[in-house]
């Protein structure tokens, strides 16, 4: 932990909450609406009279989210109330060659260059956000990069919300969803290529999302070949292709799942942490041990690099928080949590497939507690490693 | 200072070669036509003068002789005396001897002298007069040359004028037949084209003006530019290229191609750089190109040095070279960088041959990682026309038949864009017609309508229709409408008031409209009786492309790049388990290609197999869980969906069976149309079966059994 905390710089939980709150202008009353607290707590929060209780780890990161947080604001949130960060690889130029990868598959979508990069709970949407700008301006030119985060509010009026994202994309005179399609459509008739990267896809009013991705569309369908999109989320996204049966917005868009990590990220994650580097034999192990979860590998990382061994190691995955966590938001629903019981023994969960139906499966998803992996007949979806699955027995039997 | 020591030596190279030319030009001319000025044949010449002044006088001496000797001829014997008085010592031969033999009669015994024996034989000639009046001729050993002898005593007669004319006119036509057989057999450039013209089109583009003046020269040209089906204008501009800068060598192939030519800079190489944007599209997934011209007689090595320094990002860079050296062919031909080498001959190829784009992207095929420069459009509308394959019945339909107004329903991802912009693309260029696409994403029409005529956002239908009414008067229009489910929806909500305008203005004939959309669309004009939209247009439905059109599909783009498949079975192996979908067979194929390792040539059957299970093509048939924003109706088209998964004869008796009374008829018959619209499934003399074979073999029968349960119970 030591490491990690180092990295952070965590400053006070009241101070920051109070900063991020003014910054937005926030109230006590809408947040506590927004993240299910009563207004007291979150007064007692940012006045320094107390601090969020161990089970309220996801009101911090549901708060964080209302803020519009980035990632790094999130994780140095949640260090100053003395929770594990949220998100791995949030910040820092250096990036894996995953992301290369990304603008290379990017370019062969032509003449419609969208792509929809989904990250399982623990990863940032997207990981490696400001290594992928940086990329992306050496390869459009910095002034051919937009980013766009879309506004968490639920209360963002239309005009409100195209608004602040024309300022994002650095576009004038934008009043509505109209002049905001126009403008963008402006730059693209008489500039160069564009980028365009949206992070955090999901979060905010789902109809101005579905808005804004009406109007990526279209633009991309006018204009093909000129505007590269990159949108990242998760499972709302996902929906957003595959169920939104009124309208194909985003069928055109390839979708991709933020892959599980290999030596390079485990050493990048542990650099990030402040940590030497990990041999293979080590690295190996831990990609067995924690089967890629983010927030297993993290404590994974630390334990190994304090000298604990590997038995420990593998026992105490078992009562990772985040994990716990996890599967305790689900069992909350009974139905969830009876299907639950009887999928926890299983091996196999069935044949993977681009978009889950099955509401159990689809939550395992994308709390990243299951994943896909090739098997003799497709791939087949498969619990991350014995740890998770320990924990969900547990969680079960409990 | 490297540069100008190359090119000094250059100068002096060509100089020297001026010189060797010009030298050897003189000497054979010269020699055969003023020997005097030649420095070989002048010697031989001066002698050979000399002893024709000799042969000519001994000829005349002879000549003489006999002339006086004629008159004699009744005369019994000519002895020494009258050959002494005929013959005063001052009056003797100089160059001949003349003896006479008793008792013959004027016989004359003719021997050289002096400086004639080094030139003739040193032979007697002896000469009789004949009664007939004419001199015998007869010599001991050897000959007199025919030149020497009197004209009764040649052995040949001599040619006249007009003989040795034709004679030397023949030989000149012998000896340029000669040559120019010569030349077409051993010119490297000519002789391949004997054997196949076409073959013009490969010659290094450098060497083009060398062709061009062998083939002036054997008055071939006309010939062989008809033959291999080259335009002559092409050709001029293509022999002339490489005497061109390198900004118009760029135009030159940039117009070729149909691209958009800028010249760029800030590129770290010594040369021209530019950039080619194929606004038309290349039948690949490049839409614009770098293009490096290094300065010529660069050193090869540094110029590799150079590319290897230089960022390219996600643009391809295409160095155009004048000569094809190994090292910077080696580089550009790996794969793995995005460098591509355009060598003279396919320059030349690209200058006239009859398909330029075709040449270009087999050369990048050859060089480039296939997956950068896939032919194939696996999302989204064709763009492309060279992309674009069938529905030549709708579009005749639509484009050639008397204006109408359309309603092009079908699934998602089966052609509904692709058709509306191949429509787009075809009337762009006719005459008194416009054509606007508009991809709608929401409900509202009008304001999408109006921004795109150049309106304010705000302005309502009635004020757009009326601007629309306008426009009408100088040309036919035609709105192709995309997307239109929402405004459907919308407009069945609204009493159709909207529609209803649009729909009097086209029949006026302003205007027509193509709207093309889904399930509301449909509903609105095939099952709602009273709806407007019931007689607003022709439905067209979009199904499955035609089969020869799949394999099209297939293998037309593959060919492109140079690459078949290596069995006709593994396309009907496609063509089947895509269903005739063309967005899948495009996947498939895709995928396919995806597997390629370098120099591929044919797609196996392994490849087919491993495309069948790839991800793309899943994820290609998900998505059809929700076909109607009714959630009652999706519902049940995935009970129905989940039925056939479970029972390969599900027929339609037995399905209203099974779903009866909890759903009514006309319920399920409408959730049938909406899944055969959505290429689902297809229902064949009463019996249900899946649409595309793939579908039906991604569905998993345990899951199908969990889910029907959870939606039986969900009802």
């Amino acid at each position: 932990m030591a490491g990690l905390l180092e990295s952070a710089q965590p400053v006070d939980f009241a101070e920051q909450l109070q900063h991020y709150m003014r910054r937005i202008r926030a109230s006590a009353n809408g947040m506590a609406t927004e993240i299910g607290m009563s207004r007291e707590a979150v007064n007692n929060w940012r006045h320094g009279y107390s601090m969020p209780s161990a089970r309220h780890r996801h009101k911090v990161l549901e708060g964080a989210r209302y803020l519009r947080l980035t990632e790094k604001e999130t994780n140095d949130l949640l260090l100053a109330a003395g929770f594990d960060p949220e998100y791995v690889h949030s910040a820092g130029k250096q990036a894996s060659s995953y992301i290369h990868r990304v603008f290379e598959s990017l370019a062969s979508l032509a003449p419609y260059s969208i792509k929809m990069l989904l990250s399982q709970a623990g990863w940032a949407q997207p990981p490696y956000r400001d290594a992928l700008l940086e990329q992306a301006s050496q390869l459009y030119g910095s002034d051919n990069v937009l980013h766009i985060q879309p506004p968490f509010s639920m209360d963002t009026t239309t005009e409100e919300y195209f608004q602040q994202i024309a300022l994002q994309c650095r576009l004038d005179g934008v009043t509505n969803d109209f002049s905001f399609e126009s403008g963008l459509e402006g730059r693209l008739r008489c500039g160069d290529r564009i980028f365009c990267l949206v992070s955090r896809f999901e979060q905010g009013d789902a109809v101005r999302r579905e808005q804004l991705a009406g109007i990526l569309r279209s633009v991309s369908e006018t204009h093909a070949g000129r505007l590269h999109l990159l949108l990242c989320g998760g499972p709302a996204l996902a929906d957003l292709k595959f169920q939104s049966g009124d309208l194909s917005l985003l069928n055109i868009a390839d979708l991709e799942v933020w892959p599980d990590p290999g030596l390079e990220e485990i050493n990048l994650l542990a650099a990030e942490m402040g940590l030497t580097e990990i041999s293979q034999d080590d690295g190996q192990w831990l990609i067995a041990v924690t089967g890629g979860h983010p927030g297993l590998l993290q404590q994974a990382i630390r334990l190994l690099s304090s000298g604990v061994s590997r038995a420990d190691i593998a026992a105490d995955l078992e009562n990772n928080e985040r994990v716990w966590q996890a599967f305790s938001t689900i069992a909350a629903d009974r139905t969830l949590k009876e299907q639950l019981r009887g999928a926890v023994d299983d091996e196999d969960l069935g044949p993977a497939r681009p978009y889950l139906v099955d509401p159990l499966k689809k939550a395992l998803f994308w709390q990243n507690l299951i994943t896909s992996r090739p098997g003799a007949a497709g791939r087949r979806l498969v619990w991350r490693c014995d740890a998770v699955q320990g924990a969900g027995r547990a969680v079960c039997g409990g | 200072m490297i540069r100008r020591a190359l090119t000094a030596n250059l100068l002096r190279i060509r100089w020297a070669r001026l010189a060797i030319v010009a030298g050897t030009t003189f000497f054979v001319g010269s020699f055969f036509l003023a020997p005097q000025f030649n420095p070989l044949a002048s010697r031989w010449s001066l002698k050979k003068t000399e002893e024709a002044v000799l042969v000519s006088n001994a000829i005349s001496e002879i000549a003489y002789i006999q002339h006086l000797f004629e008159p004699l001829m009744p005369m019994q014997s000519v002895d020494d005396a009258l050959l002494q008085d005929l013959f005063p010592p001052t009056g003797q031969p100089r160059f001949l001897k003349l003896s006479i033999t008793p008792p013959r009669q004027v016989v004359l015994q003719l021997r050289p002298v002096g400086d004639l024996d080094e030139a003739l034989l040193n032979d007697a000639l002896i000469l009789t007069w004949q009664e007939d009046g004419r001199w015998s001729c007869e010599q001991r050993d050897g000959e007199w040359p025919d030149r020497l002898l009197p004209s009764e005593c040649r052995r040949t007669q001599p040619m006249d004028a007009i003989e040795v004319m034709s004679w030397m006119l023949a030989g000149c036509i012998a000896l340029l037949v000669a040559m120019t057989g010569f030349l077409w057999w051993t010119h490297p450039l000519v002789r391949p084209l004997q054997k196949n013209p076409g073959s013009v089109r490969r010659i290094p583009v450098n060497e083009l003006p060398k062709a061009d003046r062998a083939l002036g020269w054997l008055r071939h040209r006309t010939t062989l530019l008809r033959l291999a089906d080259v335009d002559s204008r092409d050709w001029v501009d293509a022999v002339a290229y490489s005497s061109q800068t390198a900004f118009q060598r760029s135009q030159m192939l940039a117009g070729r191609l149909s691209a958009q030519c800028a010249k760029t800079s800030g590129w770290k190489i010594n040369g021209e750089t530019f950039e080619w944007r194929f606004v038309h599209g290349l039948p690949i997934t490049l839409d614009r190109i770098l293009v490096a011209f290094p300065d010529r007689g660069q050193d090869s090595r540094s110029l590799v040095q150079q590319l290897r320094t230089l960022q390219t990002g996600l643009d391809v860079m295409l160095v155009v070279l004048d000569d094809p050296a190994a090292e910077v062919m080696a580089y550009c031909r790996d794969s793995g960088n995005m460098f591509a080498a355009l060598n003279p001959a396919t320059q030349t190829e690209i200058l006239i041959g009859s398909d330029p784009q075709a040449a270009l992207v087999r050369m990048l095929s050859r060089q480039l990682m296939l997956t950068r420069i896939s032919p194939y459009q696996t999302r989204g509308g064709i763009t492309r026309a060279s992309g674009f394959f069938g529905r030549e019945k709708i579009l005749h339909r639509i484009v050639q038949r008397e204006p109408a107004n359309f309603l092009v329903v079908g699934g998602r991802q089966l052609g509904k864009t692709s058709l509306l912009k191949a429509v787009e693309r075809r009337l762009a260029d006719q005459p008194g017609t416009r054509c606007w696409y508009l991809s709608l994403r929401d409900h509202r029409l009008a304001p999408r309508l109006a921004v795109m005529l150049g309106m304010e956002a705000t302005d309502d239908m009635e004020t757009v229709l009326a601007h629309i009414d306008l426009l009408s008067r100088d040309a036919r229009l035609l709105f192709l409408i995309d997307e239109a489910d929402p405004f459907m929806a919308q407009e069945s909500r609204t009493g159709f008031a909207q529609l209803a305008a649009m729909r009097a203005l086209s029949d006026e004939g302003r205007c027509h409209f193509a709207l093309a959309g889904f399930w509301e669309l449909y509903a609105a004009a095939a099952l709602d009786y009273h709806s407007p939209v019931r007689n607003f247009g022709e439905v067209v439905t979009i199904g499955a492309l035609e089969e020869e059109a799949c394999r099209d599909l297939a293998v037309r783009p593959l060919s492109l790049l140079g690459l078949r498949f290596a069995h006709e079975d593994l396309v009907a192996r496609i063509v089947y388990a895509s269903g005739g979908r063309a967005n899948l067979i495009a996947i498939l194929c895709q995928e396919c290609l995806d597997q390629l390792g370098r120099d591929p040539i044919e797609i196996e059957a392994i490849h087919v197999d491993t495309a069948l299970r790839s991800q793309p093509v899943a994820d290609a048939l998900s998505g059809w869980t929700r076909l109607s924003g009714n959630a009652d109706d999706s519902r049940l088209d995935r009970i129905i969906v989940y039925k056939a998964t479970l029972d390969s004869r599900l027929t339609l008796e037995r399905l209203l069976q099974d779903l009866t009374p909890d759903w009514d008829t006309q319920q399920i018959q409408a959730s049938l149309q909406r899944l055969r619209l959505a290429f689902i499934v297809t229902i064949t003399d009463g019996s249900i079966t899946f649409a595309v074979p793939l579908f039906a073999d991604l569905m998993d029968a345990a899951e199908a059994r969990a889910y029907l349960k959870a939606e039986s119970q969900g009802g």
